[in-house]
């Protein structure tokens, strides 16, 4: 297969005080480099599976169960709890527990981890309280834990009591087995993410009530139970680390915290390639992408810097589809949607020509068209919406590539397979 | 360059109402977008007085919450508060509600 002229595979980058810069692999001139801005730190997974602090316009390579890294690129967030790795302090409730500080090796490799004993065989939980608009919001809240002395733990999310959401979690499956919304709460969507090292980030996402305060309770447990039963241990014992509640509906890369409420800013790459190299009569745009469930419009386009010419992927605010769409000199040649699952990789390849447009997804053409004009003066390559202000992509780059030709089928086939 | 503001308006409406003023174009399915680069952070009503729990985390007193609407902003490539908005600012002393992730506020709080 002919080389792209602009391949993007995460490998190289660089920081920087005004701005960062993700390396494309093509062109070698630099041409084809991204920039990068992210006006605050943020965390990322490293190649050894280890949670490390990155510098603000730091772009993020993200290893996290992979054996190639990705691209992160993650919306604005902000963790609302507080101490989130010392697990007291303000707004924080013993409830029957003990903890042990810098106990044991958190998934920062630091000697930070907490152990969290319960005291007794009734109800036997630490809380701690969040305080909030009077109107159902919707959160994600995530907390690292590794096997202590036994094998449950139990969460919960609460408001006005009974309205709550209950988690369970065993660690020798390292599954959440029980996930229970009740009353005024609505339970989106739960998950575990495996660090690989003896340490697992629950996580669960939900709509509270409309109660003004949110309390989040935490349980080491020998038997099988919600938060408040009693258990047949009294000295049962995880370890915790990295607590998060953030508003938005998926969860977000690890936020540290200690007396305030922390927030990082978006990540935004934009601005790959030139006039010069973009300057084609036909080609092939591919992009290889993890998106997330966002709830909102978020682009990958090749454009000219505004609404008139432009090759487009929309990542659709219903999480379920995207929509390829092309626009030349103001007027839309195409507008294909297209189903597609969310958090998973997804390749995405349009080829395009005067009237011979073929649309591929993950190895099969999805779509084709034959009354097309190809747009001119595309200049950039933006993980953004054209104008590069808002409806930033979130998720995660694994591939982008634009080719001065268009691919033959077999090659569409190829380079879009799973 | 940043700069950090702490606001606080008299309602959540009023807050709203100043953040679209800071720009909004509609894109091509009708929704709208910012057209500015700044980082709003919508930190949620007032606390007045903190609920009160006992060992348990049962509520003994809930939280009372004023009207008033609290924004912190990074502003990007700006040197002061823009127009209407500087009445509504406010420089905290001691522990801080909230941070930009890395960022001093002291050192880059508008002066």
């Amino acid at each position: 297969m002919k080389k792209p002229i602009l391949g993007l595979i995460p490998s190289a980058y660089q920081g920087g005080v005004i701005y960062g810069k993700v390396y494309s692999i093509l062109p070698v001139n630099g041409d084809g480099d991204f920039l990068f801005l992210r006006n605050s730190n943020a965390t990322r997974v490293k190649e050894n599976g280890l949670i490390e602090n990155v510098d603000n316009n730091v772009p993020r390579l993200d290893w996290l169960n992979s054996n190639c890294p990705s691209l992160l690129l993650e919306p604005q967030r902000t963790n609302l709890a507080l101490y989130s790795e010392n697990f007291e302090g303000t707004n924080w409730s013993a409830g029957n527990t003990v903890i042990t500080q810098n106990d044991s090796i958190a998934p920062s490799g630091e000697q930070t981890a907490i152990k969290l004993q319960r005291t007794s065989t009734s109800a036997s939980y630490r809380t701690h309280f969040i305080y909030k608009s009077a109107s159902a919001i919707t959160y994600t809240t995530s907390v690292f834990v590794k096997q202590g002395e036994d094998n449950y733990f139990a969460m919960r999310s609460q408001g006005s009591y009974p309205s709550r959401v209950d988690i369970r979690f065993r660690f020798d499956t390292g599954l959440i087995y029980y996930a229970q919304a009740t009353s005024g709460f609505t339970l989106i969507d739960y998950n575990v993410e495996n660090y690989s090292n003896g340490w697992y980030r629950i996580y669960f996402t939900y709509t509270s009530d409309t109660n003004t305060t949110l309390s989040l309770t935490f349980s080491p447990r020998e038997t099988d139970g919600n938060i408040d039963s009693s258990d047949t241990s009294s000295t049962s014992f995880a370890y915790v680390w990295g607590f998060q509640t953030e508003v938005g509906n998926y969860l977000t890369s690890y936020i540290k915290t200690e007396g305030s409420a922390i927030t990082r800013f978006n990540d935004q790459c934009l601005n790959g390639g030139n006039g010069n190299l973009f300057d084609i009569t036909e080609g092939t745009f591919f992009v290889d992408v993890t998106p997330y469930k966002g709830g909102v419009y978020h682009y990958i386009s090749l454009n000219s810097g505004n609404n008139q010419n432009r090759i487009i992927f929309i990542f659709n605010n219903t999480n379920t589809s995207y929509t390829a769409r092309v626009v030349s000199s103001g007027s839309t040649q195409l507008n294909d949607t297209r189903t597609i699952t969310f958090e998973t990789r997804n390749k995405i390849a349009i080829s395009l020509k005067q009237n011979d447009v073929k649309i591929f997804l993950n190895g099969i053409e999805v779509a084709s068209f034959t009354n097309f004009i190809m747009p001119n003066d595309l200049d950039r390559l933006s993980f953004a919406i054209y104008a590069s202000t808002d409806n930033f992509f979130q998720g995660k780059v694994h591939d982008t590539r634009v080719y001065d030709r268009v691919l033959t089928e077999a090659e569409l086939i190829e380079l879009t397979t799973l | 360059m940043i700069k950090l503001g702490k606001y606080i308006f008299d309602s959540e409406e009023q807050a709203e109402t100043k953040i679209k003023g800071l720009g909004v174009d509609t894109d091509d399915n009708g929704n709208e977008y910012s057209t500015h680069n700044h980082a709003i952070v919508r930190l949620g009503h007032e606390v007045l007085e903190k609920g009160e729990f006992d060992a348990e985390g049962n509520v003994i007193k809930e939280t009372v919450l004023s009207d008033k609407f609290l924004i912190d902003v990074a502003w990007n490539d700006i040197k002061d508060h823009p127009y209407g908005w500087k009445s509504y600012a406010v420089t905290p002393s001691g522990e801080l509600l909230h941070n930009f992730y890395g960022i001093d506020y002291l050192e880059n709080k508008i002066k």
